[in-house]
This record gives C-alpha cells, structure tokens and sequence, in this order.
C-alpha cells in the first residue's frame, strides 16, 4: 500500500505540491492527467523517494525517502520522463542494469529475455540505444523498469510501478504493448501510477483518474465520473469535448471553439474541396 | 539468415571475446615490464635477470636491477593503473569522456600540494619522524587533488549532468590557477629545492626512491577494490543521477567514494613520478573501443592499457636518445594531444549530424 495524505513540497518559494493526498491499492492502475507544470512528475518523483515533501507518506509504512536507495528500488520501479543513456550501451546490456546485482545471472539472463519479449525488442537486442529511434528506446527503457520490478518481485518486493509520460514518441501499436505491459503488472498484484498525457487512452487503460492541476488535486476518480466537459475544461483552459462510446469515453479538444473563427471559412472551403473530390 | 548454431557460436565467441582481450593485454603488459627490465644502456639478458631475481646474479646487474630498474617497473606500474582507473571512474561519474585527472585540473592539485612540500616542507620536515618522510609528499598531493574534485564535483553539480564544455573550462581555469600558485612557488624556492622541483615536475618514472614507490604502489592497489566494486554504480551513473537513484544506485555515496578513490591514487602517483598527462583519457577510451562500455570489463582493461602505455612511454623515452632520458610526458602527450582532437572532433561531427 502506498499512502499519502496531505503532501506539500516548495520549491524555490515555488508551491510545487499543495495539499496531495491518495492512496494506491495493489493491482490498481491510476493514471496522473493534467496540464505542463502541473506537479505530476513532482507527485512521482515524492513517491519514489527522489524528493523530499512534508506531510503524510507512507509506502509499505516506511517512508520512502528514508530507505537506502538499494532498499527502494527492490520495492518499486521507476520510469522517468524522457530517459536518456550517456554511454552507447546494447539494448539487452541496458535492460540488465537496472537488475539489482544480488539476483543470480542466469535468473537475470532471463529476466531481461522476457522484459525484450514483453515490449517487442528482441529483433533489436544487439542493436545500440544510441542508434534506436525515439520511441525505441523508450520502450527500452520500458524493459529496464520491467526487469527491476520483477527481479524486485523475485528478492521479496517489486510492488510498485511508477511510469511518467510511457507512452510518449510511441506509435500507436507499441502504445499498447507498453500499457498492457503495466496492465499484466496489475494483474499481478503491482499498484501502477502512470502519469498519462491522452485522457482516452488514460480513461481505457486506468481504473482511477487523478486530475492534477497547479500542484493540487482537481479530482479523482473512475473515468466516467472524472472525465467530464466541465472538469476537462476547467483542467486544461479549454473547452473540451467527451463522447461516451459505450465501454470507453472518447476526449478530444472542442477544435471548433479553439481555433480561431477566421480560421474556419479556410478550413471549411478546404473540408468541402475534399467532398468534391 | 544466419543459421542457429552459427548465431549460438557467435554469440559465445562474442561473450568471451572480453576475457580474451583481458588475456592478450595482461601479456603485452609483461613483455612491457619484461622489456623494462632487459632494455637500457646496460642491456640484461634474460638468464642474468633470472639469477638476480633469486638472489644471485652479477654485483652490477644486481644494484641496477633493485636500485634502478625494478622501482622504475613498480613506479610504471602504480602511474598505469591510478591513471587509467581514475580517469574511468571519472569519466563515469561526470558522463563525461573528457574527464581525464589531467585535463580537469586533478594533476595540477595534486602538483600544487606537492610542489608545496618540496618548497616549504625544508621549514618543517625535518622535525618529523623518519619513517613519515615518505608519506609527506603524497599526503600533501592527496590533499591538492581531492581539494580540485571537490571543486569540479560541485560546479559541475548544477544540472546534475556537466557539459564537455563547463569540464573543459574549469579544468582551463584550475591547471591557470595552479599554475600560478606554483610559479609563485618556483619564485620564492631555494636552489636545492628548485633542483628538486625542476626534475620533479619534468614527470618521469626514474627519480624515486623505493619507498616512496612503494606508498604509490600501496596507495593505488588499496584503491583498486574500492574502483572495482562500484564497477555496476559507474554503468548506472550513464542513466543519469536521478535515473541511478530510481534503479538503486546511493549516487552521492559512489560519488563520494569514486572521488575519494581517484584523489587518493592521482596523489599518490603524481607525487612519486611528477604530473603524467592523458593517460587517464587513452586507456579508458580504448578500453571502451576493445571491450564495450560496461565498467566490468572497461575497469580491468583500462589498467592493463595503462601499465602497457606508461611502461611503452617509458621505453620509448628511454631508448630514444640514450643516455640520455626526455620527460616522459613528452611521450604521452605526443600520443595523448592527437587522440584529445581526434575525440573533440568525433564528438564535434557527430553534434553536427
């Protein structure tokens, strides 16, 4: 269980976090919606133990920031936004760096031979990160905090995952081998917080929503209830349109209200040529 | 398509490609030593080697053995691999190719402290015991070089990542201010110790006594299991600190020690054999070109590549014009100057693409 409830963090005289609370359940999915600069990678990064707020947090009952940094990384697993590798290192070499050194190598050999099957790079394994495109990497990466998390699973932790933006430069089909990957992680008992920039993709995939907004909670909770046009608009500034399409909401911009109006004669002579044509 | 059990023996030969490097290296290594034991203005065979070595031997071959030859070969020894795992676990530690102790000013600390002693320590030495004598001179290098680390580590620590070009600038500003403070030295030094200094500061691997090798010596195998050991944090500091953290790594405390390791053994060498540049930049990039970049494998070949440039450096200076015998920096940085450009403008080429 991780808890927290009433986290600040200020930063530079900057509140980067006012007032959070919530709790991640095992084997629940909920995803971190809300605008740049809105504290979720902040929210992640408090969670993980990399930084510091005052208030209540609690993983496991201990307090993440005071565990050995060793100690931490069997309990959950990180995936930061945009990570980066500074030395042209192999994909499989890179999945087996974030494999703790006390799981044996034969058991970490196949560990990072499943995380590669698991995110669809064995055809690349031999290949250099540097020389991967974008979102081959990040799936590389992907498979790195897979291999954490289950050798944590395997030295007796490995309960929390923590994604930021994973679906990032990802086509759409490697979109979905990256959440189901997190979602087979649920499925197995792993509490997964995914900060998430595409409400659709969050409110199919996630069972809680948490809006973030300025550092505090807008709202949280399923995706039917949370994503709606009021809240949305209220999160993102602008209106925002949800159609309910049966098992899923469908979120998108109100285009029409954004654009600016001298745009839409153009646009509308442009959509009519089409028809013609 | 490659068929299975081509791949399958592919693979295997390419898993044990490192230790077969590792091997081939440990013997250019021994040849180096074996060389720098035979070759010199008295050439000795192998036969008289052998005979002093247990103890016999001819009374000439014997004093140039274990007065010269031998604190020679040890002095190589320590110089090639304090160099070359200092400069590795630095480079590690900053992401950074360009760390060379060298290049960032470590060298020019550790000068800096022990100029000083050779200059001022005539007011205060000789009231120390004897058996510290030797330990007065890296002690104080130590303290120089671990001084410029702390300096790099914490204006470096901005972003937590150093551009190539903050490195290169801050080791430009403390190899000046160094400098300076050592001119300044040189100045107000009396003739003994400007005769000391001069050779000194030439660099070379022939002017120690045992003693002092053997406290570089000590001094650098002391750090080797300390480098040895943080061979997996050096590989998760690639990610970046916050990216080591997430995976386990206590950045703060590898660093520590990293740094602590690499002012340590840089102080220790630099007093025994004076300031050795761009050791620390070639071995580990060549180690990385033979072996890959995990720092399981870069750590070990980059000393042996260490020992083998320094003791070849060695040699070559040695037999160029003999008896007659050049800094042996004048050696490493003929190699090391053009492979310093030769990386700048790969790196330059390959920003520009």
């Amino acid at each position: 269980m991780l808890e927290a409830s009433g986290l600040h963090l200020v930063v530079d005289d900057r509140p980067l976090l006012d007032d959070v609370s919530l709790q991640l359940a095992p084997g629940e999915f909920v995803a971190v919606l809300g605008p740049n600069g809105a504290g979720k990678s902040t929210l992640m990064h408090c969670l993980s133990g990399a930084q510091r707020p005052t208030g209540f947090l609690r993983m496991d009952g201990l307090v993440p920031s005071s565990l050995a940094p060793g100690q931490l990384a069997i309990r959950r697993a990180v995936l930061e936004q945009t990570p980066s590798i500074g030395a042209p290192f192999r994909v499989a070499e890179l999945i087996r760096l974030g494999i703790p050194r006390e799981l044996a190598p034969h058991r970490a050999d196949t560990l990072v031979d499943r995380a590669m099957q698991r995110l669809d790079l064995r055809s690349l394994a031999e290949r250099q990160v540097p020389s991967l495109s974008g979102g081959e990497r990040l799936r590389t990466h992907m498979a790195r905090v897979l291999a954490q998390l289950w050798a944590g699973q395997a030295l007796g932790g490995g309960r929390y995952l923590l994604i930021d933006e994973p679906t990032a430069s990802l086509d759409l089909r490697h979109q979905m081998t990256v959440l189901k990957a997190a979602r087979q992680a649920c499925r197995e008992g792993v509490s997964v917080l995914a900060i998430l920039h595409d409400p659709t993709l969050a409110a199919s995939v996630a069972d809680r929503l948490l809006l973030l907004k300025d550092g505090r909670i807008l709202d949280e909770g399923p995706a039917h209830r949370v994503l709606t046009h009021r809240r949305l608009s209220e999160l993102y500034d602008m209106p925002i349109s949800v159609r309910d399409l049966g098992d899923t909401l469908a979120v998108t911009p109100d285009y029409a209200a954004c654009l600016s109006p001298d745009d839409r004669p153009r646009r509308a002579a442009g959509r009519q040529a089409a028809a013609h044509r | 398509m490659t068929s299975p059990t081509l791949s399958r023996r592919r693979t295997v030969a390419e898993r044990h490609r490192p230790q077969a490097i590792l091997a081939g290296l440990a013997i250019l290594a021994i040849l180096m030593a074996l060389a720098e034991l035979l070759l010199g203005p008295v050439t000795i065979s192998g036969d008289r080697l052998l005979a002093v070595l247990l103890g016999g031997g001819e009374p000439l071959d014997a004093g140039i053995l274990w007065q010269i030859r031998l604190p020679r070969l040890t002095l190589g020894i320590a110089v090639g691999v304090a160099l070359a795992l200092s400069g590795t676990a630095l480079q590690g530690v900053l992401r950074n190719p360009l760390a060379d102790p060298g290049l960032i000013g470590v060298t020019a600390g550790a000068s800096l402290g022990a100029v000083s002693v050779i200059v001022l320590g005539g007011l205060f030495a000789t009231e120390l015991p004897g058996f510290l004598q030797p330990f007065l001179l890296p002690l104080s290098a130590f303290l120089g070089g671990s001084l410029v680390i702390a300096c790099v580590f914490t204006l470096s620590r901005r972003s937590g990542e150093t551009s190539m070009a903050t490195l290169i600038l801050i080791g430009v500003a403390i190899n000046t201010i160094a400098g300076a403070i050592i001119g300044v030295l040189v100045y107000v030094s009396d003739d003994q110790a400007l005769r000391d200094l001069t050779f000194w500061n030439m660099g070379g691997l022939g002017h120690a006594s045992w003693p002092v090798v053997t406290v570089a010596l000590a001094a650098t195998l002391a750090c080797v299991p300390t480098f040895w050991r943080h061979a997996h944090g050096l590989d998760l500091f690639q990610l970046g600190e916050r990216q080591a953290f997430h995976a386990g790594l206590d950045v703060e405390r590898c660093k520590r020690r990293m740094a602590l390791s690499a002012a340590v053994s840089v102080g220790a060498v630099t007093a025994a054999a004076g300031p050795i540049g761009f050791i620390g930049l070639v071995a580990p990039h060549l180690a990385r070109l033979l072996v890959g970049h995990g720092h399981r494998w870069v750590l070990p070949t980059a000393a042996l590549l260490g020992v083998s440039l320094v003791l070849g450096a060695d040699l070559a200076v040695r037999l160029a014009i003999p008896p007659q015998e050049p800094p042996i920096g004048i050696a490493t940085s003929l190699l090391g100057g053009p492979f310093f450009l030769w990386l700048l403008t790969r790196r330059h080429r390959r920003q520009d693409a």
